[in-house]
């Protein structure tokens, strides 16, 4: 009896074309337009040098041709370290391409240089700071030869050569290094979560199949359920071999998304396979065994029950992250409690522990817990399902 | 108000989906913006930084006082440094080794180690750090000793350009970012309200059985259509007028001025072309299922590719050619463009004012497929 009805579940299910669709067309577009609307977001947020305007000084001094040379220094294509794509032009075209936008901001080079800028940002920041540090050196390496020059006329030299002592005291400043090593190693993507909440997401779907397959086992249900509450087949075959047929059906569902999101969209999933695999599986019970939970909620229709798995599933990839990685971390960090029970963060956190290599506690500890949720539920659900009695149907 | 008595008799009996969902929206609104992510200013000025100083001394005091003006100094503890750099909560980390402002003092050239996140923020952090030991260095190589380079050092970084802002009108820039990315999270809020509660009402309306008795019933036709309507536009006003208010309650200074009756006019044309679209999703399903599957794939779908959860500046240039095929770019775009906006001119508005009329045009080309579709769907 075992296996005609996991047979027959398998058919029905099968036959079922909104749950093929929710089970793998919807990840599938999904998965797509995350690749599309992300695909060049690391390339998107690396460094590129920042499109600024130049007024030059009217009356030339020292001091702005200084400024000048070092902003132009600062331009050279040909540098690594180039920080700005500048071109010259006047005070009144510069102030319209700030307001159309086709500039981070414009300086008006002069004894003391002004930055003028429409709003804050990382490019201004960057234009501010770039400007003071020449202000700063120029400072610096002026004082350095003005106290040189004294020490020269001190020692019986009347007329020091200024420009030899500025030109050493400007290389002595500009050359000098400090030792700075960056120990990250290799730069981890963070949209790669968002792919993690879909994968959770589609784990969590296999609660609509397995709430499909065991509520055709109610006699409140449908007249179905009347006809197999009144055989002789226990209750806990008929269940067990839908709710196997329900997870088989997700696996397979599973598979060709984690396939897809691998080889065409080229999503990383670390090195661990057998983890990720074993994860995702747990993952799917969790998902099943809370359709399950939610078949055996009493006085609800079967469309809200629906509507109740979805809107939760889609409540709990929210908080994972599915609309900005931002907010998994955040919850985490000021509502630690949210996603220790939200099973979609469980699933989520267990694939990041993975692809970061955060250490196995991390990934064994989301794990059990998963074991642990999908545990709970199912027991509620069983004594929800079993023995019961009916006035009238 | 036969037909709009029935309208709200079939929502008050979907009444639990429907406010699952509104509250689900609620919240998504609520949390999204405690978080950094969106439009507007998509990275902070100031670089987020960690320090941990093992060496305690005067210069890296200095250091450490120089960074914490320079940037958003946070205390992280080391075991969630890992997490910290991967979802930028910093973005850059700094250790000081202990005895390090001994070597350099003695002129010694000890290293320092930093871990970085992927962003120019933390470009920024590490020219700031280099800036400083750098300018420390020097006053330490004319003769000074640790105390002298640092107080030096502070004097000389304290030399600024002067900045001005070329804005003539004085905004709350941080409330009108974060009141732009609202908005920019309203497309997608308001396309799932709009399709899910009209769509789901208006396919129990075009039931077959239902509609039949209504054809032959001695109702007008043309009125019964038109109660219908304004039915669904007092639905569709009601979930507009709640995120509306939500915005006034969030950001009251900036709903006060120009850009705030901006946001409140797109939003509104927008609500429109949504409402069309859950017209066209109501005509072409053949079941209440396939309703929710459009609502979500068209949402997220719209949401994703015309930069409502993706700053457009950070989207393929393919997709954002593509994506002015879609209402939600317009949407957004004149939401970006209402934020940079300074002062009001017909020069200024006229872009804002184009994106408006495509939505119009969009709920036009919208409700005129859901005539199409609904009429081939009677003569079948």
């Amino acid at each position: 009896m075992f296996a005609h009805n996991f047979l027959y579940t398998l058919k029905i299910l099968l036959g079922r074309r909104s749950l093929v669709f929710w089970t793998m067309a919807f990840p599938l577009i999904l998965a797509t337009l995350f690749y599309l609307a992300f695909s060049n977001f690391s390339a998107s947020s690396q460094f590129e040098p920042i499109r600024i305007a130049v007024v030059r000084s009217e009356e030339k001094t020292e001091n702005s041709e200084i400024f000048e040379s070092a902003i132009a220094t600062l331009s050279d294509p040909d540098q690594e370290t180039q920080v700005f794509k500048t071109h010259y032009t006047t005070a009144a075209k510069a102030k319209q391409q700030l307001a159309d936008n086709k500039i981070a901001g414009y300086i008006i080079s002069s004894d003391q240089p002004s930055v003028h800028i429409k709003e804050n940002g990382i490019e201004q920041t960057i234009l501010k700071s770039a400007v003071d540090e020449i202000l700063v050196d120029t400072d610096i390496i002026q004082h350095a030869a003005a106290k040189q020059i004294e020490i020269e006329m001190r020692q019986g030299n009347p007329n020091p050569d200024v420009q030899s002592i500025t030109q050493e005291a400007a290389d002595a400043v500009l050359n000098e290094d400090v030792k700075i090593k960056d120990i990250s190693g290799e730069h981890l993507d963070p949209i790669m979560v968002e792919f993690y909440t879909l994968l959770a997401m589609v784990c969590m779907y296999s609660g609509t199949i397995g709430m499909e397959a065991v509520s055709k086992h109610q006699a409140n249900v449908n007249a179905q359920g009347k006809r197999t509450s009144i055989t002789g087949v226990k209750k806990s075959t008929l269940v067990f071999s839908s709710a196997l047929a329900s997870w088989l059906i997700q696996l397979a569902a599973l598979t060709v998304v984690f396939l897809f999101t691998y080889h065409v969209l080229h999503i990383d999933y670390g090195t661990h396979w057998m983890q990720v695999i074993l994860l995702t599986c747990v993952g799917s019970l969790a998902g099943l065994c809370f359709g399950i939970f939610v078949c055996t909620l009493p006085k609800i229709s079967q469309p809200n029950k629906d509507s109740l798995i979805i809107t939760l599933t889609m409540v709990g990839s929210f908080l994972s992250g599915m609309m900005g990685v931002d907010m998994k971390y955040f919850i985490d960090k000021n509502m630690p409690l949210v996603n220790k029970l939200n099973p979609v963060a469980m699933i989520t956190d267990g694939y990041y522990a993975l692809y970061t290599n955060i250490g196995a506690a991390r990934f064994y500890e989301d794990l059990f817990s998963l074991l642990i949720f999908s545990g709970i539920l199912l027991v509620i659900a069983i004594f929800g399902l079993r023995r019961q009695t009916y006035d009238s149907l | 108000m036969t037909v709009f008595r029935a309208y709200l008799r079939i929502l008050k009996k979907r009444k639990w989906p429907v406010l699952m969902m509104s509250a689900g929206l609620v919240l998504f609104s609520l949390l999204s913006f405690g978080t950094d992510s969106g439009t507007g200013y998509y990275k902070a000025s100031k670089p987020n930084v960690v320090i941990y100083d093992h060496d305690d001394s005067k210069i890296s005091d200095g250091l450490c006082a120089y960074l914490k003006k320079k940037c958003d100094v946070k205390k992280i503890p080391a075991d969630q440094i890992d997490d910290a750099l991967f979802y930028e909560d910093a973005e850059y980390v700094l250790t000081i080794p202990k005895g390090y402002g001994k070597a350099l003092t003695e002129g010694d050239e000890p290293e320092l180690k930093i871990r970085t996140s992927n962003e120019s923020s933390s470009l920024l952090a590490k020219q700031y750090t280099h800036e400083y030991l750098r300018t420390v260095k020097v006053y330490l190589s004319a003769g000074n000793d640790a105390e002298t380079a640092v107080k030096e050092t502070a004097s000389s970084l304290d030399r600024a350009a002067s900045v001005k802002m070329e804005r003539k009108k004085k905004v709350n820039m941080t409330e009108l970012g974060k009141a732009t990315q609202f908005f920019n999270f309203e497309n997608y809020i308001l396309l799932c309200a709009n399709i899910y509660i009209i769509g789901l009402i208006l396919f129990s309306f075009r039931e077959e059985k239902l509609e039949r008795r209504t054809r032959i019933s001695s109702m007008n036709f043309h009125r019964y259509n038109r109660d219908l309507l304004l039915s669904n536009l007092v639905v569709s006003l009601g979930i507009w007028a709640v995120y509306t208010l939500m915005a006034v309650l969030f950001y009251p200074q900036t709903m006060a001025t120009d850009h705030g009756r901006l946001f409140m006019m797109n939003s509104f044309l927008f609500n429109l072309c949504a409402m069309s679209i859950g017209f066209f999703v109501s005509a072409i399903s053949k079941s209440k299922n396939t309703v929710t599957a459009l609502m979500n794939v068209i949402a997220l779908g719209l949401s994703f590719l015309c930069g409502a959860f993706v700053p457009m500046s950070m989207l393929p240039a393919g997709v954002l050619k593509a994506a002015h095929f879609l209402p939600s770019y317009w949407f957004v775009n004149n939401n970006d463009l209402i934020q940079e906006l300074d002062v009001i001119t017909g020069k200024a508005l006229q872009p804002i004012g184009q994106g408006g009329l495509i939505l119009i045009l969009f709920a036009a080309v919208f409700f005129g497929l859901s005539l199409f579709f609904t009429a081939k769907k009677r003569k079948a």
